[in-house]
């Protein structure tokens, strides 16, 4: 598989309907999306690598999205995150942001704040 | 006989000393004699005509004493029938009373065998030896013998033969006539006996000097059945009773050996095997002698008179059982004459002793002192007017006890100046006291009723006939006293319960259970709710009548319906409660499809705008939108169903089902607590009865205080596990954690009411729990899991058929 030359946006969300939305939105950016439902498929994935920003949902089973984020920092991967969450709690909110995520969005979000914080992420 | 003796010596002196001629002389004097003397002797039967044997045998021995120079003589003529033997004899002074026992030494040396006795022997009397010259009267002696005896070694001549064998066949054909004569005058005696015997109505009998019986009269033999054959000797004995055979027998033979008349009771067996009882009388015949020869006697049927003795003695004795019984004695007065009658139990009634003679006096000495004056004025009304006497009052007994005495006297008498009582005097102590208690029985049910608000009731099934109490009237409204109908009833009970009580009374009109329901009355513009508790009696005549209870339980229905009402807004709130901890839960389940929604519906709006339109596209975004719309409309309905209040709905379900829904609800929060839950779930899914909401509502707080309990802890592998197990006869849900544990908590009071191990917990979560739970028929429990953490469980009643129920009908309540 090659990558295209648009951006590769990659979702990791363990709910599949997100997986399947939230895809197509992206590719109607203009962006190219890889859609993941676990932090561990994701690490494994070769397009990790490619990945130019990633949507990660916070609470997932098993490794949760801040988890991952750690993780990629300890591997020196410096991908540009977009956090999204069903859980609106502000105060959850702003560590994320704190540890360097480019947007927290909580679940459900418009279209307009998703293709914004993509463009701030991707600037 | 002395003349006797001197013959002898002046013959011996003849024979020894005269000359010839002399002898020829005196041989012909010896002759003459001789002859003269057989001719005295031949000459006795002409005295003897008509006489009897003991004359013949008298003459006889006077004659030979006349002539025969002997020291004894004696005749023995045998018995015959009833007919005692003959003992005669004549002797010199010092073989006086010899003759029997010489007899008797012939039949001890020679037998008794008269016959075969030699004509002549010798025989040692004293010490005397004796020649004896032994003649048998009649053939081979068989009617008697004549002996002499004498001490005379000559004895006897030849002259001595001749006499005695004439004298003896004289005497035999004498005594064989005179026997025969006397035999034959006492046989027509006999037969006119028996003629008479036979004709008087009475059994007549008569035996043997030694009891043998001899002759029965026709009755007799009639009466037991047999022959006269059959019943001779002891042959009737059979007949008698056994009980009275022994007693018979002592009497029978005390009488013979006394001689004396006598009589005594006993039953004879009748032909057809019927027993009667017989006055048994007998009296003896005695001889010149005074010598018993024969017995008479009668046998009179004393049945009738025995019943009647018994059937008297059976009364007196029922009499005086059944007045000890009903401790009444009986009474008779004859005031004119002072003669007083008490039954032995008027004696125990008036606690006087037995026997001793009552009066007028000692009917007073016992009356207690406040009735006295009373009683006297009674007493003498009965005396002077022959007044009639029928009261109760107390006695006075010497140990202080109180009695109290029913006494009833009725005038018989004929002649009004002198009455005649006859009556009864009953003890009516225990029934005084049994009114008493029953006076105070009867006002403690009054009370009793009033203050437990219960009456009572009687129905008579085939009559309608109906009796309240008092409260009973008060419960319904009616005015005391009335006479209550099923109509009056019918329009007092709620109009909606009327077709309960029908159904009710038609039940116990067919003989079913006893009626235990609760029925609703209005009266007086008020709802009460009675309970009806009846007991159904069949009485011997067949009618049924059901006696019961109603009780207003009103009160208590109200508080019930309090308790209810309260029960259902604590469970409403520990749910209200319990859902708001789960609120971010809550937010994320309904978050999630939102998100898909308007991020499909964006999608789709984008690939309609575009130039030229996605229209494919926007198909596939728009049926997701429309999925994860139903998804979030799913996700609603599960919690207006945890939120809503309503009427518990009873129905089959699956639990499983049940608890995976509401992990559902709680994903979030497990994910957040970094919590794995662990469903360990029995297949086939069990499928129990009950209400879903509040079953749902009882897992949730289960798992809402597992995941708390979790949630402080620094456990990296965190887990609770969710289990279903079917047991034997019920399925029991389990909820185990590794959390904090029960340490420091007091299990007993987990389920109480307001208490709670929580900072910020109201203490109603676990409480409301238990309730549901014992609602559902289960049991709600907790304990600590050993290696840390708890348990929480719960089991409801489970049939094991349910397990494979496949559609599980629904019930609605």
């Amino acid at each position: 598989m090659m990558k295209t030359q648009k951006p590769l946006v990659s979702v990791v969300d363990d709910d599949e309907s997100v997986r399947e939305a939230l895809p197509d939105l992206i590719r109607i950016f203009g962006f190219d999306v890889r859609a993941f439902s676990s932090a561990d498929e994701f690490l494994a994935s070769e397009w990790l690598k490619d990945t130019d920003c990633l949507v990660l949902d916070v609470a997932m089973p098993g490794m949760s999205g801040p988890e991952l984020q750690e993780e990629l920092a300890r591997r020196g991967e410096k991908i540009p995150i977009i956090f999204i969450t069903a859980h609106k709690d502000e105060s959850e909110r702003i560590p994320l942001l704190q540890s360097g995520a480019v947007d927290c969005l909580f679940k459900p979000f418009s279209d307009v704040a998703l293709q914004d914080a993509l463009d701030r992420a991707l600037r | 006989m002395e003349g006797v003796l001197g013959e002898r010596s002046s013959r011996q002196l003849l024979n020894n000393d005269m000359p010839d001629m002399v002898m020829v002389a005196s041989e012909n004097e010896r002759l003459r004699r001789c002859m003269n003397d057989i001719l005295s002797v031949t000459a006795l039967p002409a005295a003897w005509t008509g006489g009897t044997v003991d004359g013949i045998c008298s003459a006889l021995l006077d004659a030979l004493r006349s002539i025969l120079d002997v020291d004894f003589l004696v005749v023995n003529v045998a018995g015959s029938g009833d007919q005692a033997e003959v003992l005669k004899e004549r002797s010199r002074t010092n073989f006086v009373d010899a003759g029997a026992v010489i007899i008797s030494d012939l039949v001890r040396t020679l037998g008794a065998n008269i016959a075969v006795w030699p004509r002549e022997t010798n025989v040692e009397h004293g010490e005397s030896d004796l020649r004896v010259l032994i003649e048998k009267l009649g053939v081979n002696g068989k009617v008697g013998v004549l002996v002499a005896g004498s001490t005379v070694s000559s004895f006897p001549t030849e002259e001595d033969r001749i006499l005695l064998h004439v004298a003896a066949c004289q005497a035999a054909l004498a005594i064989t006539e005179a026997i025969r004569f006397r035999d034959d005058t006492r046989a027509v005696a006999e037969r006119e006996l028996n003629r008479i015997a036979d004709a008087i109505p009475v059994m007549a009998w008569s035996t043997l000097p030694d009891g043998r019986a001899d002759f029965f009269n026709e009755h007799f033999l009639t009466f037991l059945g047999i022959s006269s054959e059959q019943a001779a000797g002891w042959g009737w004995a059979a007949s008698i009773h056994p009980d009275d055979s022994r007693a018979l027998q002592s009497v029978w033979m005390e009488l013979l050996a006394s001689g004396m008349p006598g009589e005594t009771e006993a039953r004879l067996r009748r032909w057809d095997g019927q027993y009667r009882w017989f006055l048994f009388r007998a009296n003896p015949v005695y001889s010149d002698e005074g010598a018993v020869v024969r017995w008479y006697g009668t046998n009179t049927d004393i049945d009738d008179r025995k019943r009647f003795e018994e059937e008297m003695r059976r009364s007196a004795a029922l009499m005086a059982q059944a007045q000890r019984l009903t401790v009444t004695g009986s009474v008779w007065w004859r005031p004119a004459t002072n003669d007083i009658y008490w039954s032995d139990e008027a004696y125990r009634v008036a606690g006087q002793d037995v026997g001793i003679t009552p009066s007028v006096e000692m009917m007073l000495d016992r009356c207690h002192p406040e009735d006295l004056p009373r009683i006297q004025k009674l007493i003498s009304n009965a005396m002077n007017r022959g007044e009639n006497v029928d009261v109760e009052h107390r006695l006075l007994m010497t140990d202080g006890a109180v009695k109290y005495v029913h006494v009833v006297l009725q005038n018989i008498g004929n002649n009004p100046a002198d009455p005649e009582f006859i009556g009864a005097v009953a003890d009516i102590t225990e029934r005084k006291l049994a009114e008493e208690q029953l006076r105070r029985s009867d006002v403690l049910l009054r009370e009793g009723q009033r203050i437990s608000q219960t009456g009572t009731f009687s129905w008579k099934v085939e009559t309608d006939e109906i009796t309240f109490s008092e409260e009973l009237n008060r419960i319904f409204g009616f005015e005391s006293g009335r006479v209550v109908d099923f109509d009056a009833i019918g329009q007092r009970v709620y109009e909606e319960d009327l077709p309960l009580l029908a159904i009710k009374m038609a039940d116990v009109r067919q003989g079913g259970d006893n009626p235990d329901y609760e029925i609703r009355l209005f009266v007086d513009g008020q709802i009460k709710h009675v309970r009806v508790v009846g007991r159904i009696i069949r009485h011997l005549d067949g009618t049924m009548e059901c006696i019961g209870a109603v009780q207003d339980v009103s009160a208590q229905r109200i508080a019930e319906l309090g308790r209810d009402k309260l029960r259902s807004e604590l469970s409403q709130l520990a749910r209200v409660t319990s859902l708001s901890t789960m609120a971010a839960s809550i937010a994320h389940e309904v978050n999630q499809p939102l998100a898909g929604i308007i991020m499909n519906a964006s999608a789709s709006l984008r690939m309609l705008c575009a130039n030229p339109p996605n229209i494919t596209g926007a198909v596939e975004t728009a049926k997701r939108t429309i999925r994860d719309g139903n998804r979030a409309s799913d996700v609603i309905l599960r919690l207006r169903n945890l939120f809503k209040r309503g009427v518990a709905t009873v129905e089959w379900l699956d639990l499983n089902d049940a608890i995976r829904e509401l992990i559902g609800l709680a994903a979030s929060d497990l994910q957040r607590g970094r919590i794995l839950l662990i469903e360990e779930l029995a297949d086939p899914p069990p499928f129990v009865l009950g209400d879903r909401v509040q079953l749902q509502q009882v897992i949730m707080n289960l798992l809402r205080n597992s995941i708390d309990a979790m949630t402080d802890t620094a456990q990296t592998q965190k887990k609770i596990f969710v289990r279903t197990v079917v047991g034997l006869g019920e399925v029991r849900v389990v909820v185990e954690d590794h959390g904090v544990g029960l340490e420091g908590t007091d299990v007993e009071r987990l389920f109480d009411a307001f208490h709670t191990t929580k900072p910020h917990g109201m203490g109603i979560g676990l409480s409301v729990s238990r309730s549901i739970i014992e609602a559902h028929k289960g049991k709600i429990w907790a304990e600590p899991r050993p290696s840390g953490g708890a348990i929480f469980g719960f089991a409801l009643p489970f049939d094991k058929d349910s397990v494979d129920r496949p559609s599980p009908p629904e019930m609605k309540t």
